[in-house]
């Protein structure tokens, strides 16, 4: 094995339990080997034509990626070689990838190199990549495409050319995969050429309305190979759109409105990255980026998630039971998204050392805001024979953007003398009639006499 | 999930639908799940025009039957019979793609489903477009876009799918031409079996109501049984349309095939003859306004007299007093013009 070597996970995790990180003056940079296990999937072709696809079949694989260039910040001594399967291959034995990356360069190395001590996972698939022209002649070149997931939502494609087919005799002589039936050494691996690499940092993004965001996407392809188009699709809930298309070679890309790409930037440096300005609700759903060669196709997905916390209100915030025998309390709440929240009620009094939850109130229906953010209400009834003031009334509201609920609170206040205005006019209306009463009945009684109509003339 | 889902995919692209001068849709909406249950059959398909059922077929009866009249009466056996053919080897194909997608993702011992919506828009200016969407289980799979003969594949799994259907080159060419010849051709024939039905308009009947709690009010605006679909409620206040503070529901369909929605706002209740409510639809030679005429007025009248009769016999008992004691003029006066802005206020509330 040509001056590589695997990083073992349980050598690096004792290392680290050491001195953290060696202070290295200049960084240096090492050769080493990163094997994957990964699952093939193949095709068996039994399927119906309309169908998905054939029915698939699964078979397990390692993908070694030779001589990565990764930072050594002192940690890498312990590299234990990669040494291939040790007999000869037969059906049923896991299928090992080698990718040679000196034409192209795998993006997050150090991601992959470290992702078992990190803790984290990498899920990642070979199939088969028929591009139309690779069955052209007697002689066919046998493409591969690796998917790696990282559970940091590090998003790696890597399309592999199959072993190099020489000479019709050499080819003859060469031995096959007893599965793949393509070329393999002698070692019983299947040499292959990382030609063309596209990645994405982060596949799950999540913005408030009105903010700014970036969706990583960018690739390198082998010189050999070049760049033929980039697109960018939305698709959500069933419906899909073009939001960037630009083929290499034509006057300019077509852009949807606050969406942008540096097309500078793409072809020089392979960034593709989209950048979106204004998020609204509308703009949610499934980003694509298409990266497209003459040859093949390599695409990333981010999801976009928009999320706005919602506003809650009590109404009234005060309230006394005065002669009522039933008030209902509102807690409005507005402006959120996505549409789930859930609403509860509880109760507290002086005496309760606890909160009682309740269970009487209801909710209005969903309203949606011309922003898209939803809004609802909930009612709370609350009666004089159940309730006794004083007491608070708490709305709790969660929501996904919420690391904890909010709470907003009514209080019943024990009845006052001074009620509300329209309490007081009554009272005033209520005073007057009986003196207006008074008045015209001490008239009326007094009317006979004389003495009495002498005095009001006076 | 079961139709359910069939059905919220239909009304997610209405609404889209409804965006663009689009004169007439056909939707076909296909749903296979892993695991059937009463009420749920294994597979079902269902055709829509313009969101008017035209045909069904579950895998329970095996048949594609009329979902309306007029599909009945214009079409013979031999439709109804290929129509059953083509759903039953539908269902089998749905039924080899849930495998196969359940060993792809990995699935086991829950239920999956698999939806499918397919048909094409006839657009004012006689373009067409056409849509081809798949789903698995609740999420975008695979969708074909006709201007650029390309899929999008909407995860890991879809991408298999879109390199063997791309290298495959027969299965776009097979999408498209469905799309832009025979769903349109199909689309203009039941259109003009069903025109009566499809092209009538009925009027919407509009309630506006009020609801209101200490200084606020919250005025709803609902309008019932109307069709065509597309319809525009708003709030004005004072002439002006109000969209940002405007919260509306869905446009959902009743089982009579007409619809309804509603739009609400809230207001300071001092304005609330402030308010309009505006409806725009087809079956209406102008817009519509509406104001609120609210129930609890009738209430808040007969208070509102009995105050005012209250006053009257104040601002009397005050006339009568100040008579009485001619020396205590100031107390008088301000009696009675205290009970006169009373009373006046509760007329205007009236």
């Amino acid at each position: 094995m040509a001056g590589g070597g695997l990083v073992l996970c349980g050598a690096l995790l004792a290392l680290a339990a050491g001195p953290a990180k060696a202070p290295a003056p200049v960084p240096r940079f090492r050769r080493v080997d990163i094997a994957l296990s990964c699952s093939y999937v193949g095709e068996d072709v039994r399927g119906l034509l309309r169908a998905f696809g054939s029915s698939s079949s699964e078979h397990p694989a390692t993908l070694v990626l030779r001589g990565i260039s990764v930072r050594d910040d002192g940690n890498l001594d312990d590299l234990t070689e990669y040494k291939g399967p040790q007999e000869n291959p037969d059906s049923s034995s896991p299928i090992v990838f080698e990718a040679s990356a000196q034409l192209v360069s795998i993006p997050h190395a150090e991601s992959l190199l470290h992702a078992d001590c990190d803790g984290e996972e990498v899920n990642c698939e070979i199939s088969p990549y028929s591009s139309q022209q690779a069955g052209e002649g007697p002689c066919r070149t046998s493409w591969f495409m690796a998917t790696l997931q990282l559970s940091s939502r590090i998003s790696i494609t890597l399309v592999l050319r199959g072993p190099q087919c020489g000479s019709q005799e050499e080819e003859h002589d060469a031995t096959l995969h007893p599965k793949l039936r393509i070329p393999m050494r002698k070692e019983g691996t299947v040499l292959t050429t990382v030609e063309f690499q596209s990645s994405s940092r982060n596949t799950s993004l999540r913005t408030h309305l009105g903010g700014s965001v970036t969706l990583d996407c960018r690739f390198a392809l082998a010189p050999s190979s070049s760049l033929s188009s980039l697109e960018w699709r939305r698709q959500h809930q069933g419906s899909g759109r073009s939001l960037f298309q630009y083929q290499v070679g034509s006057t300019g890309p077509t852009v949807q409105p606050k969406v942008h790409v540096d097309v500078a930037g793409l072809l020089r440096s392979g960034d593709a990255s989209l950048s979106l300005q204004g998020v609204s609700v509308g703009d949610e759903g499934m980003y694509i980026c298409l990266v497209s060669t003459p040859l093949h196709q390599a695409q990333h997905i981010i999801q976009l998630h928009v999320a706005e916390p919602p506003r809650v209100h009590v109404i009234p915030s005060v309230v006394s039971f005065e002669r009522d025998v039933k008030t209902t309390l509102m807690c409005n709440i507005a402006g959120y998204y996505p549409l789930d929240v859930s609403v509860s009620w509880t109760q507290k009094t002086p005496e309760d050392d606890m909160e009682i939850p309740l269970s009487n109130a209801h909710l209005s229906s969903h309203r949606q805001s011309q922003d898209g953010t939803y809004s609802i209400t909930s009612y709370l009834s609350i009666s004089s024979d159940t309730a006794r003031a004083p007491a608070t009334y708490n709305c709790h509201v969660s929501h996904v953007t919420l690391a904890e609920p909010i709470s907003v609170s009514a209080h019943l206040k024990v009845p006052e003398q001074t009620g509300s205005e329209g309490l007081v006019g009554s009272f005033i209306a209520t005073v007057l009639f009986i003196t207006v009463l008074f008045v015209v009945l001490r008239r009326r009684a007094a009317k006979p006499k004389p003495e009495q109509l002498l005095r009001a003339s006076e | 999930m079961g139709p359910g889902g069939a059905l919220w995919l239909g009304l997610l692209l209405g609404v889209l639908g409804g965006a663009a001068s689009e004169l007439h849709s056909l939707r076909y909406f296909d749903i296979a799940v892993s695991e059937p249950s009463p009420g749920v059959p294994q597979f079902m398909s269902v055709g829509y025009v313009d969101g008017t059922l035209i045909a069904r077929y579950d895998s329970e009866t095996g048949r594609m039957v009329p979902g309306a009249d007029w599909m009945r009466d214009n079409l013979d056996q031999r439709y109804w019979d290929e129509e059953t053919q083509i759903a039953q080897s539908d269902q089998q194909v749905y039924h080899v793609d849930l495998d196969t997608l359940r060993d792809r993702y990995n699935q086991s011992g829950r239920a999956q489903t698999r939806q499918r919506m397919v048909g094409c828009d006839l657009l004012e200016d006689g373009s067409t477009r056409g849509y081809w969407q798949d789903a698995y289980d609740g999420r975008d799979f695979i969708a074909f876009d006709m201007d650029t003969m390309m899929f999008t594949a909407a995860d890991a799994a879809a991408q298999i799918t879109k390199r063997k259907w791309e290298a495959d080159g027969t299965e776009a060419e097979r999408q498209k031409h469905y799309l832009q010849n025979t769903c349109v051709e199909w689309l203009r024939k039941y259109v003009s079996y069903g025109q009566a039905v499809l092209e009538r308009k009925e009027r919407p009947t509009v309630r506006v109501s009020g609801q209101e709690t200490p200084g606020i009010l919250t005025l709803h605006c609902r309008a019932y049984g109307f069709y065509p679909r597309p319809i525009t409620v708003s709030w004005l206040k004072d002439g002006e349309v109000r969209d940002h503070e405007t919260e509306r529901g869905s446009i959902a369909p009743n089982s009579d095939g007409t619809y309804y929605t509603w739009a609400s706002i809230t207001a300071r209740p001092e304005e609330k003859d402030k308010y309009r409510c505006r409806v725009e639809h087809a079956s209406l030679p102008e817009p519509g306004l509406f104001a609120w005429e609210s129930e609890s007025n009738l209430l808040a009248i007969v208070l509102g007299v009995i105050v005012a009769i209250l006053a009257v016999i104040a601002i009397i008992a005050g006339v009568v007093i100040l008579k009485q004691r001619s020396g205590k003029k100031g107390y008088g006066m301000a009696s009675s013009t205290d009970r006169g802005a009373g009373s006046s206020a509760q007329v205007m509330n009236a």
